[in-house]
């Protein structure tokens, strides 16, 4: 009876456990895992998202692109859907993608509407700028592109509210204005990294390799509360070519050369290798440029600008080490260059010389942890200038030497829409040898920061939404006062589809003061003022989004911004100091149109209206124009493509500027149009592809000055080659 | 309706393109008389005129050469020397149209002019330690003497030429010891060189020939002093102490007063006869630059507020104008 016993209960716990194994293997999860890249650039997509349609399992792919799920064997024959907003969606079955060796996956990108363009300036993290409630534009530079014979400004220069200063040719000095700032009122970043010049606060955008950029995001509008100093007018962040991380070993190698007008010739290459979690990019560029051009004075007479020959080189490296979630990256970019500086048109300098070299090295590194990002970084930058010119009363030997290091660590959580929270401690500490003088000027500047992104669903009938995007920065200096700049962002869709959005930004923004505002050495002409007082800018900016399809994106801007306690050098009977002086008030309205037309037919314009007063104390200034800024700036371009080959057209209007804060007409620079064309002819021979293409700038020879008495060159043309290589790839593709 | 919408843009473009909302637009400054006071603004780099009768400025009426150090009248043409772009531009005073310059040699740097007589004229170069005797009428230079070191102010007198060496030393941002050289206004030979103050600035002649020399000083230990030069015999005969750090002077001739002006401080006057001073710093505002015109009115220019000061001789200010930027020398003309 017993054992009767026994053997019915021994049945029903063998019942039980068939049951249980029975469902066990029933729901067998199975791994899957792959990586996701776009099938132009083999770069990996992150923030794709993985889910079967009745969205019962889904994940993310990375910052590399990789992904992990754990399927359920009844799902393995269940279409699993990649999604994101930049690529055409992919349904592939599990099985499918375990079949794939690789397991690699390639989207295509889709026509991409223009406010998603992910940036990260804004934010300090990637977002897309239809999320942003800062004017955000970002230039993408097209990898089969040449870039050796392109600079920096010429990038930029058709982007909203963007003005260009040029001292004339191919390598003169050329600087930014945003919004109607001066160039010091602009910060300017190398993959976040500060590049304006403790010592006069300017960058000089002829210096930047354009070899190795590849994308440049611009926020217009004042950005202190997350980047503290100069970016008074906005801040242009330059971010240069990632590091394609393949798993299996993939050799990508380019040569570019290219010569044209004013006997300028570059030659350039670019390396790019990659095995498992590493990956190294080497890349380098030579420009020389006899730079010589005529010009017509201001008597109408003709004449030739001479010592205006250049030559330049330039490199950038970057090895990088990226596995789950967790990104190490080191780059160094170095270049040097020698240039004529040939001066006005009055008083002329034949022989005066100038040497620049930079060296910027930049540890970075992202964890992700949670809902943390944790990223640090650690920066070194280091420039070195001469200038000599004997022609001039005092002969000059100038040397300087400045070097920055400077440290940044960021948090970001991330809460979903409830809130974004990115906070961040950094130091940087800036030193300036000024070498004929003997003497050093330093500055340790420390600063915190949080910022905040929440959206906010209301349930009413449009389902709208709002993002509230609240910063604050305090920036404490060690030889002027603490800065501390709020700022409050709103973004508001006000239906569903998100396909219009009103936005507004208010905040506070700074301008600090150079070492040679501060310590510029007593001599017969001028004196620093180590008491002056940081520039403060009260901006605020309204503006809307509409993109109702991918082909058609409009925007329109009004900004304002009131800049008090201006720094102004005062001429003292031909003695000069600087002093917190007088105040500004720029306002200005800016518009955007995209259109695509079909897959062949592209048109960018926009334009910019700037109102700036000049506030200051003198009666005879009062209200009028701030110097170089117009009225009016336009630009458009048109691209076609036929059969893989491009043609563009642009064109970019300005109106009358004045040069003086008297607004003298005598010597207002008169409006200018310009107009370029370039075409590009892709040819695949075998396993390499040979860009050829062609430009020609200025087209109808026009006599336009950026600057009063700096003539411009006239019709440029340049002719280039770039030769691609790149291993083959034998994965599956959509 | 996609048509439509890239059509409307490119029609606009095509209106910008073709000019109707660029063209430039130079308005200027209305007509300007040939009687009054020329303004040489350092700051614009311009000529303005001021009409004494409507008490008007018609600003920026041409434009100057680049760093432009003074202006001199002959002949109904306005003379403006232009330290940065080596040349002297050339103005005929009925349209105030510019005509073709007169060049200097490559970074001369000349600073002033004076006229020996019609059709000559003497200009000092500051970096080549030069003065040159140019031929106004084919507007090129007919000889070349050696001056002493930096010189800048000139003036002719009983028929010779004073030129003033600053003895500016550039590397140590020093003076050295201030000198006048004298010259045969025929032959530009070398007469004598004389010893005066400190940085010698500027010159003027009164009405009995004297020259007067205005000797800035170093702007930190020494001060202000006029030498006055005897031209019959070419000796210093007396040195006036002005105090402050003036850079203008100017000799009312109906009354023997001289002024001397100070930017920052102000006016200091004297009597050219014997020498004394006549007021402190406080009888009108300083300023770049001062002049009396034919009604013994002192005009002052005033670069800080672009402004140009109008006293009576009991130093009353009767009125001010705004001038271009920075106006820099005033000179009086007539029709």
């Amino acid at each position: 009876m017993l054992f009767a016993g026994f053997t019915m209960t021994l049945k029903k716990i063998l019942f039980v456990l068939f049951l249980i194994i029975s469902l066990l293997i029933a729901d067998q999860n199975v791994p899957v895992k792959g990586q996701i890249l776009d099938t132009s650039t083999q770069k990996p997509v992150s923030d794709v998202s993985i889910y079967f349609s009745d969205r019962e399992q889904g994940t993310v792919s990375d910052s590399l692109g990789s992904f992990s799920l754990s399927v359920q064997t009844k799902n393995m024959n269940k279409p699993l859907i990649f999604d994101h907003i930049a690529y055409r969606s992919l349904k592939m079955t599990p099985d499918k993608l375990i079949s794939l060796n690789g397991e690699r996956i390639y989207l295509q990108p889709a026509l991409l509407a223009y406010g998603e363009n992910i940036q990260v300036t804004a934010s300090r993290s990637p977002l897309s700028i239809k999320y942003s409630p800062s004017a955000v534009e970002v230039i993408s530079v097209d990898d089969s592109r040449t870039t050796a014979k392109l600079s920096l400004s010429h990038m930029i220069d058709m982007s909203p509210s963007v003005g260009i200063k040029d001292y004339g040719g191919v390598s003169a000095m050329k600087s930014i204005s945003l919004r109607g700032a001066t160039a010091g009122q602009v910060l300017i970043m190398l993959n976040g990294q500060r590049l304006n010049s403790p010592q006069n606060g300017e960058v000089d955008l002829s210096l930047i390799p354009a070899a190795s950029i590849e994308r440049i995001e611009i926020v217009r509008g004042g950005q202190s509360a997350l980047y503290g100093a100069d970016a008074v007018g906005g801040v242009v962040n330059i971010i240069t070519q990632d590091n394609h991380i393949i798993q299996d070993h993939v050799l990508h190698t380019s040569f570019e050369s290219s010569f044209g007008s004013l006997a300028t010739y570059s030659a350039g290459g670019h390396l790019n290798f990659s095995h498992r979690h590493f990956s190294f990019t080497l890349s380098g560029s030579y420009l020389s440029s006899q730079g010589n051009y005529s010009y017509l004075d201001n008597w109408g007479d003709r004449h030739i600008r001479e010592n205006n020959d250049s030559r330049s080189l330039q490199f950038y490296s970057s090895v990088k080490y990226a596995k789950a979630k967790s990104i190490y990256r080191m780059t160094y970019l170095f270049n040097t260059a020698e240039r004529g500086v040939p001066g006005t048109l009055a008083p002329v300098y034949l022989s005066a010389r100038q040497w620049d070299q930079r060296q910027s090295f930049q540890f970075h590194t992202v964890v992700e942890k949670g809902v943390h990002s944790l990223s640090a970084d650690i920066d070194y930058d280091r420039t070195w200038n001469r200038y000599v010119n004997d022609e001039m009363l005092v002969p000059l030997d100038n040397k300087y030497l400045t070097q920055s290091p400077s440290f940044g660590f960021q948090d970001r959580m991330d809460f979903g829409n409830a809130a974004r929270i990115t906070w961040g401690l950094g130091a940087n500490y800036n030193m300036q040898e000024t070498l004929h003088y003997d003497t050093t000027f330093s500055r340790l500047s420390t600063h915190g920061f949080i910022m905040d992104e929440s959206k906010i669903v209301f349930h009413n009938k449009a389902s709208s939404s709002l993002i509230l995007q609240p910063a604050l920065r305090a920036d404490l200096h060690s030889d002027y006062e603490m800065a501390v700049s709020p700022q409050l962002g709103m973004l508001l869709f006000p239906a569903a589809g998100e396909k219009l959005s009103i936005r507004t930004t208010m905040g506070q923004s700074f301008r600090a003061p150079t070492f040679n505002d501060l310590y510029w050495p007593r001599d017969s002409y001028a004196v620093g003022n180590p008491d002056l007082e940081p520039e403060r800018g009260l901006d605020w900016e309204a503006g809307m989004r509409y993109q109702p399809s991918a082909e058609t994106y409009c925007e329109l801007n009004y900004f304002y911004r009131h800049v008090r306690d201006m720094i102004i050098w005062l001429d003292h009977a031909g003695f000069w100091w600087p002093e917190n002086l007088d105040a500004a008030e720029i306002t200005g309205l800016e518009s955007v149109y995209h259109q695509t037309l079909g897959h062949n037919l592209k048109m960018d314009m926009n334009y910019t209206f700037l109102n700036s007063v000049n506030l200051s104390h003198s009666e005879s200034e009062y209200g009028r124009q701030l110097p170089y800024r117009p009225r009016h700036t336009m630009n458009m371009s048109i691209n076609y493509v036929l059969k893989k080959c491009e043609f563009s057209y642009r064109v970019k209007l300005v109106s009358k500027q004045y040069v003086d804060s008297h607004n003298t007409e005598l010597h207002a620079l008169d409006p200018y149009s310009l107009s370029s064309l370039s075409a590009s002819f892709p040819f695949v021979i075998r396993n390499f592809t040979l860009h050829l293409e062609t430009g020609v700038d200025n087209l109808f020879n026009t006599d336009y000055r950026t600057l009063k008495d700096i003539p411009m060159p006239g019709r440029i043309w340049n002719i280039s080659v770039k030769i691609d290589f790149n291993s083959k790839q034998k994965e599956f593709q959509q | 309706m996609k048509k439509a919408s890239f059509l409307v843009p490119a029609l606009v473009i095509s209106l910008l393109i073709s000019g109707c909302w660029f063209n430039p637009v130079l308005p200027l400054d209305g007509a300007a008389t040939n009687d009054g006071i020329v303004i040489m603004n350092g700051g614009a780099s311009t000529i303005s005129i001021l009409d004494i009768e409507e008490d008007t400025v018609y600003n920026d009426i041409a434009a100057t050469g680049v760093y432009a150090n003074q202006i001199r009248m002959k002949n109904g043409k306005l003379y403006c020397v232009n330290s940065g772009s080596s040349n002297i531009t050339v103005y005929s005073t009925s349209s105030w149209a510019p005509e073709s310059p007169i060049s200097l040699p490559f970074l001369s740097n000349p600073m002033e002019m004076a006229f020996v007589n019609d059709s000559i004229a003497v200009v000092s170069s500051l970096l080549r330690d030069e003065i040159y005797k140019i031929n106004l009428n084919t507007k090129t230079i007919i000889d070349t003497a050696a001056a002493g070191d930096a010189p800048a102010p000139i003036v002719v007198s009983n028929g010779k030429v004073y030129v003033a060496n600053t003895a500016y030393q550039p590397l140590s941002y020093s003076y050295g010891q201030g000198t006048v050289t004298v010259y045969d206004g025929e032959t530009l030979d070398s007469l004598s060189t004389l010893q005066v103050g400190t940085n010698p600035q500027g010159m003027a002649v009164d009405a009995s020939g004297n020259v007067h020399v205005l000797c800035t000083g170093n702007y930190f230990s020494e001060f202000g002093a006029v030498s006055i030069i005897d031209s019959q015999n070419d000796t210093v005969t007396a040195t006036v102490n002005v105090g402050g750090s003036p850079g203008s002077i100017a000799i009312d001739q109906l009354t023997d007063i001289a002024y001397s002006a100070s930017w920052g401080a102000g006016v200091v006057s004297y009597d050219t006869e014997s020498g004394t001073v006549l007021n402190d710093s406080s009888f009108t505002k300083g300023g770049v630059c001062v002049m009396v015109d034919d009604e013994s009115i002192v005009w002052i220019a005033s670069w800080s507020n672009d402004k140009v000061y109008k006293y009576n001789q009991e130093g009353s200010i009767l009125d001010s104008l705004i001038a271009g930027d920075g106006p820099q020398r005033l000179l009086r003309i007539k029709k």
